[in-house]
């Protein structure tokens, strides 16, 4: 019976990110109900620290390590190694995405939500990202390449005025 | 108590003024500050580098004085402490500065766009105080509105029929079904 009907739930594919991301997707997902859904996590992991991996987030579901993308913006002159790490991170987000078979893919601001989003489109799930509060003024590096490759189904962004620059964004409300 | 923090970055500027500040009587409160990955350690301060506890010390703080990240920022404001934002101007972008600037309108917050400006700041941000936002609500409702129908099988027909929907991203090519 309890296995029925967790069948009938979408199962969520959440990236989960330290600092404000964390703060962001943790408002967002507490307006979410385990009754409606059924929640995974995708979680960045650099040199062995998988810190992120006990990130508290108000729903259970099982965790999935990915390889963290933030070097790439540190080191921007390691374009070798970052083209790498930009390649595997797809390998990395198809075996995942093949292998949950999310109904829906839900990114706050990370960049890989890029690797996942188009891994996404595979297996038909339902891509979602929602632009960082931060950026008030012009869409991050990652919305701008998932707005122009048109990767997610419905881009939100927290400030109503970005949508006069961007008008296939949506506008709902902010985290806050 | 005077809690400083800069959450996961590095705000070296902002440290060496309150340690100014503090070293010339300017701040005569006890302060502590949590530096996260500063290069240079404040001499005149309690510091921490991290620190698990950090909302826990938040709620007990007069006043809190906070990097501009949106981690710190809204976790603050959400808390409900009297709180300087402080723009760090080398963040890429200066993205910081406009995340304060419109938070600023939207919930009456106390910043300032440099540690420059701190020693100024301190009398007034001791009164503000500000509002909890509940829009993160209308944010989930219109994200269940599109994702609750979104067993695979149903992907196009529900998103297509709303009204609320002409802002949505056009549906991607057929997809494998679910075995």
């Amino acid at each position: 019976m309890a296995n029925e009907s967790s069948n009938d739930r979408p199962l969520v594919l959440v990236t989960l990110t330290g600092g404000g991301h964390h703060l962001q997707m943790y408002r967002l997902l507490e307006q979410l109900s385990e009754s409606d859904f059924r929640f995974a996590y995708a979680y960045g992991h650099h040199s062995g620290n998988h810190a992120a991996r006990r990130l508290p987030m108000p729903h259970p579901g099982p965790r999935y390590a990915m390889h963290y993308l933030g070097p790439t913006r540190k080191y921007p002159w390691r374009w070798i190694t970052n083209a790498l790490r930009g390649l595997w991170s797809i390998v990395e987000a198809v075996r995942l995405v093949r292998r949950l078979r999310p109904d829906v893919i839900l990114t706050l601001g990370t960049a890989a939500a890029v690797p996942l989003l188009l891994a996404g489109r595979l297996v038909g799930a339902y891509g979602v990202f929602v632009e960082s509060l931060t950026r008030v003024v012009n869409l991050s590096l990652t919305g701008k390449l998932l707005y122009h490759l048109r990767l997610p189904r419905r881009l939100y962004v927290q400030w109503a005025h970005l949508r006069t620059r961007y008008p296939r964004t949506v506008f709902a409300g902010m985290v806050l | 108590m005077i809690l400083v923090t800069v959450g996961t970055q590095f705000f070296d500027e902002l440290i060496d003024q309150v340690d100014r500040l503090v070293a010339t009587g300017k701040i005569t409160d006890h302060v502590h500050a949590q530096i996260g990955l500063a290069r240079r350690t404040p001499t005149h301060l309690e510091w921490v580098r991290f620190d698990r506890e950090l909302m826990e010390k938040a709620k007990q703080a007069d006043l809190v004085i906070t990097h501009g990240g949106t981690g710190c920022v809204c976790e603050l404001i959400l808390l409900g402490r009297p709180m300087i934002a402080v723009a760090n101007s080398t963040k890429s972008g200066n993205h910081q500065l406009e995340f304060l600037r419109k938070v600023g309108e939207a919930c009456d917050l106390c910043w300032i766009a440099s540690p420059r400006e701190l020693e100024a700041a301190l009398p007034h941000a001791r009164a503000a105080r500000p509002p909890r936002s509940s829009s993160v609500r209308n944010l989930a409702q219109d994200l269940r509105d599109h994702v609750s129908a979104r067993r695979r099988g149903s992907v196009a027909t529900a998103c297509r029929a709303a009204p609320v929907c002409a802002a949505c991203f056009p549906v991607a090519p057929a997809a494998t079904p679910r075995p």
